[in-house]
């Protein structure tokens, strides 16, 4: 064991045993049950009536359904729905700030729009080509909400339209900028205290000639506490906001793509790839798998596809193969493996890296190298997948020595499991006839998060 | 939930409480965040105690990812990170202020990379068994660990660089 990790072992015990005890923690625990329970059953009355249709001809289904996933998500509901009170009175300690915020011609107007709630201006601007937005709390008398209005420069309050705006969700510090992002005319708005002296906006991510992930960063001059302002380019899905309020900075919050129409075409795409998968995995667990790809490699749209191995790692695991690109960005290789454990526990992980666009699935021999990923799911467990080398001799050499070494089969696959578990320097090596290494990757691979977005600490 | 189900949770609940709540102090750096957490994970596993094989892992995966998504928008002092080598052994009466320092540092790593921290070098789960927990690949949590030792590394390496210059200052 290093220094530093002795020094970690001794800093985690002191902070430790500073946490304070509590002398009945089932009482405090049993008491917020009671109150979960009554929350539940007040929420959950509703769906009941129209459920009660229902359980005269199938009981015991709809029984099962009250006393699981439905009331967990009422609950669910429920308790964002406390976060969100608490972080809407927070806001509401912000001072109102734009240029439309004293106006008294547009303080009437909100007044008539907002006539069955009492609305509280945080932000209104008239900005000429970035049009005109408004940030308001508004209360019906017995919730808070804030809602964000948006359209052209001069449009009137009740022809403004209103959209969701990010971060007005459950377990929000209070004091956290308020994020949107207008695609229509690519414009951002954060809004914070006072306080707030630095925004970063980055519009999408660029990829050096390795691959590597860069943001695109953008920093506005902060007025007050305020930007709007105009993104160069952005790109759905990427568009990122980093924020520092007094002298602590905000971790980068990525707003999610909206463009729902796209994001269908492309669920297309991975059914189709999913169904090349049959014969090596079930379809149906293959396209479980190639879902959670999208996510990570946002933007989705327009995101093509190539499965190129599907299979079973044992113990009711599946893992699959792919590559997946997209406009500007380089080719990912990931591995998406999933399974359950007994228990009931699930296994998942998605792993991926850059590679050459032309060297997956094809072009490898053309390029005088050979395509190959290596990738550990379980402490003694290795699987290579070396699709232009089927049945050969495959070692896992790590410190000097040979860990373990197998064959591949007639894809190209093998899994190997060695006593001594690899570390992060370990390398599997794809032999030759001659038995001279032709190929050789670490047998770690990093996560496909970090490979598509880059680290959060790099801008 | 019947009687016998409740004995055992109470059970478990008095029994486990304590070391539950030191791991979440870790991960979450903050001792009312993390009973605030504790209990809203051992409400969940009130409401499924008959259906759960092992309550234990199931709270820590719930405070785990209760942390993760809450930490995503908390704020966070930005740290500036270098790599250097494992520095010798502090002397004593620096001890404390390394130790301090090193927590700081902890804290300000992403929610996953210290939980791995934590549960590797203060439960001393090995690496396997924190991938199971966390619902994440062994590559991961390699990678996981030797970043975030590189973090904290580095972190030190500043702190011995700066009290070197302010000494011959």
């Amino acid at each position: 064991m290093t220094d530093l990790e002795e020094r970690l072992r001794d800093t985690f015990t002191a902070r430790a045993e500073s946490a304070r005890g509590r002398s009945d923690p089932y009482e405090a625990v049993m008491g917020r049950v009671r109150r979960a329970r009554g929350r539940r059953r007040k929420a959950v009355a509703g769906v009941l009536a129209a459920a009660s249709v229902l359980v005269a001809v199938q009981q015991f289904e709809v029984v099962s359904v009250r006393q699981s996933p439905l009331a967990e998500q009422q609950q669910q509901e429920e308790e964002q729905q406390e976060q969100k009170q608490r972080r809407v009175r927070g806001v509401l300690a912000w001072p109102a700030r734009g240029s439309l915020a004293r106006d008294a011609d547009f303080l009437g107007e909100m007044r008539a729009w907002s006539a069955r709630e009492t609305a509280r201006v945080l932000y209104a601007e008239d900005a000429g080509d970035l049009g005109r937005v408004v940030v308001a709390a508004l209360w019906n008398g017995s919730t808070w909400r804030v809602a964000l209005l948006e359209g052209e420069a001069g449009t009137s309050v009740a022809r403004l339209t209103e959209h969701a705006i990010s971060d007005v969700g459950p377990e929000v510090p209070v004091s956290a900028p308020l994020y949107w992002f207008g695609e229509e005319r690519s414009v951002a708005l954060v809004v914070g205290p006072p306080e707030m002296t630095k925004v970063k906006i980055s519009g999408g991510i660029d990829y050096l000639a390795d691959g590597t992930p860069s943001r695109v960063v953008h920093t506005p001059p902060v007025d007050n506490g305020v930007v709007f302002t105009e993104v160069p380019e952005p790109r759905s899905g990427q568009i990122a906001f980093k924020a520092q309020v007094g002298d602590t900075v905000y971790p980068e919050a990525v707003l999610p793509s909206k463009r729902e129409r796209d994001a269908d075409a492309f669920s297309r795409e991975v059914g189709k790839a999913a169904r090349r998968a049959a014969g090596t995995v079930d379809p149906a667990r293959a396209l479980d798998l190639l879902y959670s790809v999208p996510a990570l490699a946002s933007p989705v749209e327009r995101l093509t596809y190539d499965l190129l191995w599907g299979g079973s790692l044992g113990d009711g695991r599946d893992a699959v193969v792919a590559t997946v690109s997209g406009p500007g960005t380089p080719t990912f290789l990931a591995v998406q493996v999933i399974g359950v454990l007994p228990g009931g526990v699930t296994e998942t992980a998605l792993m991926g890296r850059v590679v050459p666009r032309d060297l997956w699935p094809d072009g490898a021999r053309a390029r005088g190298e050979e395509p190959v990923v290596a990738w550990t799911t379980r402490e003694n467990e290795v699987a290579v997948y070396t699709p232009t080398r089927p049945r050969s001799k495959v070692e896992i050499h790590s410190e000097g020595r040979i860990l373990v070494e197998g064959t591949t089969d007639a894809t190209g696959f093998v899994l190997l499991r060695p006593l001594t578990p690899p570390s992060l320097q370990s390398e599997a090596r794809i032999l030759d006839e001659r038995g001279r290494p032709v190929v050789v990757t670490k047998t770690h691979l990093g996560d496909l998060w970090t490979a598509v977005h880059g680290d959060d600490s790099s801008w | 939930m019947r009687q016998d189900g409740e004995e055992r949770f109470r059970e478990f609940v008095t029994s486990r409480w304590q070391a539950l709540l030191r791991t979440a102090c870790l991960l979450t750096g903050d001792d009312d965040r993390a009973e605030d957490l504790l209990q809203v994970a051992l409400v969940r596993v009130h409401r499924r105690w008959n259906r759960i094989d092992d309550p234990e892992l199931y709270v820590r995966r719930v405070v785990i990812n209760l942390n993760n998504s809450w930490w995503r928008r908390r704020r966070v002092q930005e740290q500036l990170m270098g790599v250097v080598p494992d520095t010798p052994g502090a002397e004593p009466q620096e001890a404390l202020a390394v130790r301090d320092e090193l927590w700081r540092a902890v804290l300000a790593l992403p929610p996953r990379m210290r939980a791995v921290l934590v549960l590797r070098y203060f439960e001393d789960l090995p690496e396997a068994e924190v991938a199971r927990l966390m619902g994440c690949s062994l590559g991961s949590v390699k990678s996981q660990a030797s970043r975030g030792l590189d973090r904290l590394r580095g972190v030190l390496g500043r702190e011995a660089r700066e009290a070197d210059l302010a000494r011959r200052v």
